[in-house]
């Protein structure tokens, strides 16, 4: 294509993009009635998943939490239970908020709790999913007149998503701060310990570091950094925030068996590396049951299994290798201690066998695998220990 | 679960060019169409009976409304079939993305239904019933009926469209059926058949058209907007599909003549569909 | 809104699963063995099923993928699971490949609750291996609708032998499972070329 058609092209192209953004800004009435509608059938399909948490003890207690809270908005905001291992929760216009069984699993009690779902109902408070709708169209054009921009004028195309980025993160900055303090006023006016919130912040950061992720496309997407979360939630609490209630038994009682799903799913994952920063690191075993000490065995194997180098660790692999005859020696310790502290619990007798059975200790294996189909009797389930039992048996005897 | 996971990523790409495809092999639907009532019909066609008027009809389901008793005239032996909810849904395609329109979707699903209920009103051999209401347990199962018979019509239309030789038996042979779970809504609603009727609508703004524009100006191909309608008829003591029939149409540079918003393209679109009933261009049904 | 963008395109293609649709199916003979000679294993799909292949992986289904599937797929112990960022070992047992196929499905985010109905030891082409029932549902903005499957895997020195059969709860699985079974006693490792 000749330059001066291409000139004439990108310029025409200016004038339209300016013209199309002006002329797609919707009314008020229109824009509310679009998220409405679609936010309405999002709900819809969701409730006719399989990915809300059944609990319904679970979800009246987190109710009742929002209620106390958002006293005006009783019957307008919805909470329910999320059935995913990942440190999330998302509120939608027409009210509901979806916390994550991942996000109770990190929590220690009620107050953090509240500092989350006094967040999420800010968010529908405040209108904050209209107000970003409205937003982000304006974005998209300034995207849309920047890529143009670049593609006629040399800017390189790099810097668009850049441009585009920072107008979308600026602008969510405020709603995420808004909501912050929302949060944090109606959780300490119904009574909350006030540092809920900064220690519900700083154990997300502490993740994300031990899981190299960078802010972006993980928690909340477009939220602020979460270092400066932190900060502002512990500024709200002022030098000497005002201790409150954090009925720490309660919280963990009501939400034992969505932490535990949420510890199955991420062990079902194959995640060693964040079983064991959840479970030791955070120290969050102590707030399960004791048979929960399998998790952090299994975590030790399955970081010690992995094959392929996580391309963001930066250890040598002499350094690498060390911890993986490390990993494996802890594997086994916490096994042990797990059969020591819960006898009848069934899976670590198997992946104990299993370890003894590839380092050769093959009549040890044969007499924790007999255990272990004692304890699981269901051939379904105990399939593989009954034909290691069957060729074990066969080979000693020879 | 394990295959769906690897069939992903090549799926999403081929999905794009399904849609070239499709236009290229589509006739996109023509507008302005005539009024329905102007439209040739099937031979077996009755004096057209005053179905309800538009306002007892509750716009977002155009069939529930429907008068149980048979009309004036309709002959003994009618089979007797019930119009799920039409899920139809307009979606606008700007320079910020989609966004699903609510009125234009209600406004499309009220003229899609009651141009098929027109129809099948019009048909001899049925008689149009109510829906009846379910709750709980049997609302939910009847929903998931309806997602699998997306899954099974689309594919049936799928593979006649696109799965060459080794398909086209199935086209004289269609044998597709979503079994005897749907049952229990038959004997709620004393009815033989269920007729299900949905699609998407994509309608670009002028924004969007000028980036399609754009995009062709640099050698890129983009997708526009466009119509896709299907529709299928099941029995409900069975569960086969005894007649299935889809329309698309592409819009290109914001040209299409597909608007389900409009009453007279909405009835054009079910009057095609039921051209040569129950014979269409995919499938050759046995006669009711 | 991208999300939207993506159903509704899909709407308009008409087909959720496209790839299979579009390419070119054969009509499988009574007897009809097929060979995949590069991945090293044949086996008999369903006489008058349709089959098809694509790299390592050849798939049958009577009445399109999405109503019913059995897929085979061989896959080299380097990046074998790359959804876990793992290798598979020519050592690794049944057991553990079962685990990671269970872990590389539960990671997948667009199936819902993927649960193991069952995990019991195997024989694939006479080779030791693993058996998993697993249901889920496919996502929640295409229907929610119940999907079962059964895999069955092997190791051997190249690589790992998967065969798979899946289909909708809602009749089709019952109906068709006998049928798997059938073709799955065909399955053979053969030597490769």
């Amino acid at each position: 294509m000749r330059p001066v058609r291409l000139a004439a092209i990108r310029i025409l192209a200016l004038v339209f993009a300016s013209q199309a953004g002006v002329s797609g800004a919707l009314e008020e009435g229109e824009q509310r009635e679009r998220i409405e509608f679609e936010t309405k059938k999002f709900e819809e399909q969701i409730e006719n998943s399989a990915i809300l948490f059944d609990d319904p003890e679970l979800n009246a207690y987190l109710q009742e939490v929002t209620d106390r809270m958002f006293p005006e908005m009783v019957g307008k905001l919805r909470v329910r239970t999320f059935r995913d291992p990942e440190f999330n929760a998302f509120a939608v216009a027409t009210g509901g908020i979806y916390f994550h069984t991942g996000t109770l699993l990190r929590l220690d009690d009620e107050a953090q709790l509240a500092s989350g779902l006094g967040h999420e109902g800010t968010h529908v408070t405040a209108d904050h999913m209209y107000r970003h709708v409205k937003t982000a169209k304006s974005a998209s054009v300034i995207t849309l007149l920047a890529g143009l921009t670049a593609a006629g004028f040399g800017i390189p195309s790099d810097l668009i998503s850049i441009i585009s980025y920072s107008s979308m993160a600026g602008f969510s900055r405020t709603f995420e701060r808004e909501s912050d303090f929302g949060g944090f006023e109606r959780m300490i006016a119904v009574g909350y310990d006030a540092r809920g919130g900064a220690e519900a912040f700083a154990r997300l950061e502490r993740e994300l570091k031990a899981r190299h992720i960078e802010q972006g496309p993980y928690f909340f997407a477009s939220h602020p950094n979460v270092k400066d979360r932190v900060d502002t939630l512990t500024e709200f609490g002022g030098v000497a925030p005002r201790p409150g209630e954090r009925y720490v038994e309660r919280y963990r009682a009501v939400t034992l068996h969505a932490r535990q799903n949420a510890i199955e799913q991420i062990h079902r994952s194959g995640n060693g590396k964040l079983l064991i920063f959840l479970l030791e690191g955070e120290g969050l075993l102590k707030t399960l049951p004791p048979e929960s000490h399998f998790y952090l065995a299994e975590g030790f194997r399955l970081r010690a299994e992995k094959a392929r180098r996580d391309p963001k660790d930066k250890r040598s692999e002499q350094e690498i290798e060390a911890q993986r005859s490390a990993d494996a020696a802890r594997s086994i310790e916490e096994y042990e201690k797990t059969i020591a502290g819960s006898p009848d619990f069934a899976p670590p007798w198997q992946a104990l066998a299993l370890h003894l059975y590839r380092g050769g200790n093959k009549p040890r294996a044969l007499e924790l695998f007999r255990r272990y189909v004692e304890l699981e009797p269901d051939p379904k389930v105990s399939g593989y220990a009954r034909q290691y039992i069957e060729s074990l048996s066969k080979e000693l005897e020879q | 679960m394990y295959s769906q996971f690897r069939l992903r990523l090549p799926a999403v790409a081929v999905l794009y060019l399904c849609v070239t495809i499709s236009a290229a092999q589509e006739q996109p639907v023509e507008a302005p169409a005539p009024p329905v009532e102007e439209t040739a019909v099937a031979p077996q066609v009755a004096p057209v009976p005053e179905t309800a008027p538009e306002a007892t009809i509750p716009v977002e389901t155009p069939a529930v409304e429907v008068a149980t008793p048979a009309p004036e005239g309709t002959p003994a032996g009618a089979k007797r079939i019930v119009m799920l909810p039409v899920e139809f849904t307009v979606y606008q395609k700007s320079v910020a993305g989609i966004e699903a329109v609510p009125d234009w979707t209600e406004t499309a699903t009220f003229s899609l239904g009651d141009a098929a209920i027109k129809m099948l009103s019009q048909d001899q051999r049925f008689q149009v019933v109510s829906v009846p209401q379910f709750e709980g347990e049997t609302k939910n199962l009847l929903r998931e009926h309806v997602e699998f018979f997306k899954i099974v019509g689309n594919t049936a239309l799928s593979m006649a469209q696109y799965g060459g030789k080794a398909i086209a038996e199935k086209s004289t042979n269609f044998e597709y059926t979503l079994r005897d779970g749907l049952a229990f809504h038959g004997e709620a609603a004393d009815a033989d058949y269920a007729f299900i009727l949905g699609g998407t609508q994509v309608t670009q703004t002028g924004g969007s058209v000028f980036m399609q524009f754009l995009a062709a100006a640099g050698g890129y191909a983009t997708a526009g907007g466009g119509t896709y309608v299907m529709a299928g008829i099941v029995d409900l003591r069975t569960g086969r599909i005894v007649w299935l029939n889809s329309r698309a149409g592409t819009q290109v540079f914001g040209m299409t003549g597909s608007d389900i918003r409009q009453p007279a393209t909405a009835a054009e679109v079910v009057t095609r569909m039921f051209e040569g009933f129950p014979e269409n261009k995919f499938f050759k049904f046995p006669a009711f | 809104m991208n999300r939207n963008a993506g159903r509704a395109i899909a709407l308009l293609a008409g087909i959720a699963f496209a790839m299979p649709a579009l390419a070119a199916w054969k009509v499988v003979a009574e007897g009809e063995t097929y060979r995949h000679e590069k991945s090293g294993y044949s086996i008999q799909y369903p006489a008058g099923w349709r089959w098809i292949k694509f790299g390592d992986v050849s798939l049958a289904t009577r009445d399109g993928a999405p109503i019913q599937m059995i897929l085979v797929d061989f896959r080299k112990h380097k990046k074998a699971f790359r959804t876990l960022n793992q290798d598979s070992t020519p050592a690794m047992m049944p057991q553990e490949l079962a685990e990671r196929v269970v872990a590389e499905a539960t990671k997948e985010r667009s199936l819902q609750n993927v649960e193991v109905l069952s995990d019991e030891p195997a024989t694939l082409a006479g080779r030791p291996g693993f058996r998993l029932l697993v249901a889920y549902r496919s996502a929640v903005d295409a229907g929610s609708v119940r999907y079962r499957e059964i895999v069955l895997g092997a190791n051997s020195p190249q690589g790992i032998f998967i065969i798979s059969y899946r289909a909708p709860v809602l009749h089709y699985f019952e109906r068709d499972v006998a049928t798997f079974e059938k073709s799955l006693a065909t399955f053979a490792i053969v030597d490769k070329k």
